[in-house]
């Protein structure tokens, strides 16, 4: 490292990246907050800082900045979650361009790379949009470019690369409604200025430490050795962020209410497994102290019934918590359940909770991917899941907006011929899949099951986590809010009447078949209650039909189609 | 002395328009625990489909035997100076097998013998179509040639209400892979030379959509057919749908005989067509 702070070397770059990881690390809870809606599942922060972190695990130290940066966007693009996530990746990939072979940065070459960075970021979304992470990204390479051109070192340039990245953060909610609405600046700009704020921070020489309740190692158990042959229930695990949480009372609760229980961390980090009957129980209790995340329930009964028959290991609730340094654990399990003989083509789903593990396999879907709301799969995953089918075609279904584009980044990073369905709930998800033909071919099949997206309405039911406004819609924190197609368009303290206008608001005379799928949060008689109220109230339905999703957080899922 | 056209039940050609060009039907059986009824002889559709849903026992089909086609073959040689007989596809059914062997009992006439590859009127517009040009004049070579021309372009769809009488039967093949569906859906199959699975459908409503969808993609038609088995409302609104690519007073509604509801069950929807070339 150069005395002045006029240049920066690969040693140097990687150790500030580190820096970043951390400090970002440490926002995590306050970016996740930062959501327009005020869904329990807001992420960003989370999803930002996993991609940061998978950037920098295990990178060579080496002199030269170029060789650094080359080895942390490649982890970046395969460790990317979230749409948030994946602009990160494309953001660190156009800083990496943007130093084009250069062993050391000076102020010049630091500003070419972030100009470029920001060159990605807009690159990496269909329809760029102002007020976001792209303007953060845009600004902060401007303000570099300005610097720089007056003379300034690295550190100096730096400077005003943060300057101008808060300054974009802070103008976010002028450039967008739903952020001026909701009270927020934008998470990603957030996250973003986060970053570079910790490579300015190391750059000036302050250590940031890696927050000590999010350390990785030390919330972490082996969950099979917690588990035994006479296991019963659902296997559920989660992390509780949160500030001034009464950590022996929440162990002291949770252990109360199932058995098998392992709670570990401290006030600001909870990591607890518990193999319960009820885990909508103990998720609506952790909720009370911060957000969750890292959520898996696994219905051990049905794990072990479905072993006994088939032979085959279901989607098994184990994971690999050493891997991704911070809190979360791994999102995604897999199961290959694809018989090449029977389908021409493979496909990868995702899909949020047990129940809908199992509905899509039963659909023949080759590969799929526990995730979805709380769990954004990474690039890898995906990846992975595309490359473990033997069809050379496979179609992925991400099921969420938020898992759209680390979709398509897979789908740049592997050989197959894959397209992307861009279904943005689970049931357009089951809708598509029910429109995959077995004789067509790719082509064919995209468009037949794109096409299928557009039949089925997808209402989802759940509990606003703060207070807000969403398109003049007062919130409060607690209520009941529905999402028609992704968008918040109901709140109210009685469930039962935010579900019941969410179906006026759907035209139900051109719908015949209603699905509810009940989540961790419900059970099935409420949903045969509610589904018996649904028939009544619309006499001409076809059917109404109750599944288990399994889904987290959101207490229904139900489809019109 | 002209050619004679001979087709087995199943290809649930009209009594009428049977009887118009004089085509002659060797029936299959159709049995039902220790009785056993000759298809569409001894038993009406109507009375088969009531019976298949009533009785506890699963209805087994057979094919004709060799000399239950030699029997038609001799009667017809008598008057016919050749004969060509148009048979269910031979993955699917013993038939056409039967009707060759009989061909070497019978070796006074001329027998061209056709292996459709397909069902129902799918191969029953072949017969049609043969006894026209046999009406014509022409010879069992050029009738023969214009038949076999016409096999691979038949068309044809069906969305079933239930994959149990497909799996009883033993013909589920490769549509094995709709079974275990969790969701409350219906296989959509196209028959080529055997069964094969095309996609799931929640609702009759999107399986005519899913239907007319399909075929018009394939299209235009010679000849065009609805298919059902006791859904006639179905067919009807099927077909009126169907008229936005063929005329509506072209499309056969047929319901399937049994030997084919024994295998697709009741409530099967279908719709097949010859490819105008």
């Amino acid at each position: 490292m150069d005395q002045q702070g006029m240049v920066c070397d690969g040693a140097m770059l990687l150790r500030g990246l580190e820096a970043a990881a951390h400090w970002l690390d440490q926002h995590v809870g306050e970016v996740n907050a930062l959501n327009v809606f005020p869904v329990p599942d807001g992420d960003t922060g989370t999803n930002m800082h996993l991609t940061l972190s998978a950037a920098v695990k295990d990178v060579q130290v080496q002199p030269s900045a170029a060789a650094v940066a080359d080895q942390v966007y490649r982890k970046a693009l395969m460790g990317a979650r979230g749409n948030s996530g994946v602009i990160l990746s494309q953001i660190i990939r156009g800083f990496a361009e943007g130093i084009g072979g250069k062993a050391v940065l000076d102020g010049n070459g630091l500003a070419e790379a972030l100009r470029r960075a920001a060159e990605r970021a807009y690159k990496a979304v269909m329809k760029p949009t102002e007020g976001t992470i792209l303007t953060v990204a845009r600004v902060a390479g401007e303000a570099a470019v300005a610097r720089a051109e007056a003379g300034g070192g690295y550190v100096v340039v730096l400077e005003a690369a943060v300057e101008g990245a808060n300054q974009a953060v802070v103008d976010t909610p002028n450039q967008l409604k739903q952020l001026r609405d909701a009270g927020v600046v934008d998470a990603g700009g957030k996250g973003l200025a986060i970053v570079l704020e910790g490579l300015l921070k190391d750059a000036r020489g302050e250590t940031i430490e890696r927050p000590a309740g999010s350390d990785a190692v030390e919330v972490a158990f082996d969950i099979d050795e917690i588990h035994s042959e006479d296991d019963f229930g659902y296997c559920t695990t989660f992390l509780l962020e949160g500030e001034n949480i009464p950590f022996e009372d929440v162990r002291a609760t949770i252990a109360e209410m199932g058995q098998s229980v392992v709670v570990v961390g401290d006030e600001t980090l909870v990591k607890a497994h518990i193999h319960t009957e009820r885990p909508g129980d103990v998720l609506n209790y952790a909720i009370g102290f911060g957000a969750l995340t890292g959520i898996e329930i696994a219905n051990m009964d049905k794990q072990k019934a479905a072993i006994k028959d088939t032979g085959m290991v279901s989607t098994k609730a184990t994971r690999a918590p050493k891997e991704s340094a911070g809190s979360i654990g791994v999102a995604a399990h897999t199961s290959l359940t694809s018989d090449e003989h029977a389908v021409p083509i493979g496909v990868v789903s995702v899909a949020p909770g047990q129940g809908f593990v199992e509905l899509f396999r039963s659909l023949n879907v080759g590969n799929v991917i526990t995730g979805g709301q709380t769990m954004n799969p990474s690039t890898k995953d995906l990846v992975e899941a595309i490359n473990q089918l033997p069809q050379s075609e496979v179609i992925v279904l991400p099921n969420n907006s938020n898992i759209m584009m680390a979709s398509r980044q897979a789908q740049e990073l592997v050989d197959k011929a894959v397209r992307i369905i861009p279904s943005k709930t689970v049931p357009q998800g089951m809708a598509a899949m029910l429109a995959f033909n077995y004789i067509e071919d790719l082509e064919d099949n995209v468009n037949a099951m794109t096409r299928a997206l557009q039949n089925v309405r997808t209402l989802e039911i759940t509990t606003a986590v703060r207070d807000a406004t969403v398109d003049d819609k007062e919130v409060r924190a607690g209520q009941t809010i529905g999402l028609l197609d992704g968008t918040l368009v109901e709140a109210g303290d009685d469930r039962d009447a935010v579900i019941d206008a969410m179906l006026e608001r759907v035209d139900m005379d051109d719908y015949e078949i209603v699905t509810i799928y009940y989540g961790a949060t419900t059970d099935e008689e409420q949903a045969r209650t509610l589904g018996a109220r649904i028939e009544q109230r619309y006499g001409h339905l076809d059917t109404v039909e109750i599944q288990s999703g399994g889904q987290p957080f959101y207490d229904f899922i139900i489809s019109a189609e | 002395m002209t050619v004679a056209v001979v087709v087995d039940s199943t290809a649930d050609i009209p009594q009428r328009t049977r009887e118009e060009y004089g085509i002659s039907v060797v029936p299959l059986t159709i049995i039902f625990g220790n009785e056993s009824f000759r298809d569409g002889v001894d038993m009406t559709s109507d009375q088969f489909y009531q019976r298949l849903t009533e009785s506890s026992v699963h209805p087994s089909t057979s094919q004709p035997s060799p000399g239950a086609f030699a029997e038609v073959y001799e009667r017809l040689a008598r008057d016919h100076e050749a004969i060509i007989s148009i048979h269910i596809g031979g993955k699917l059914s013993g038939t056409a097998r039967s009707a060759m062997q009989a061909r070497e009992l019978v070796p006074n006439v001329p027998i061209h013998v056709v292996d459709s590859g397909s069902v129902s009127m799918g191969f029953g517009f072949l017969g049609i179509e043969a006894a026209k040009l046999a009406r014509a004049g022409q010879s069992l070579e050029q009738i023969a040639s214009r038949i076999d021309s016409m096999v691979p372009k038949i068309r044809l769809w069906a969305v079933l209400d239930t994959l149990k009488y497909l799996e009883r039967g033993g013909r589920i093949g490769r549509t094995r892979a709709f079974l275990g569906t969790l969701l409350n859906v219906k296989p959509m199959i196209q028959i080529k030379e055997e069964v094969l699975p095309a996609e799931q459908v929640r609702t009759h409503k999107k399986a005519i959509a899913r239907m007319v969808e399909i075929a018009s993609a394939e299209g235009p038609y010679e000849y065009l057919a609805v298919l059902h088995s006791s859904a006639e409302p179905l067919a009807v609104e099927l077909s009126n749908q169907l008229a936005a690519i063929h005329p509506r007073d072209e499309i056969v509604v047929a319901q399937l005989t049994g030997v084919i509801g024994v295998h697709g069950g009741p409530g099967v929807l279908g719709v097949t067509g010859i490819k105008r070339s």
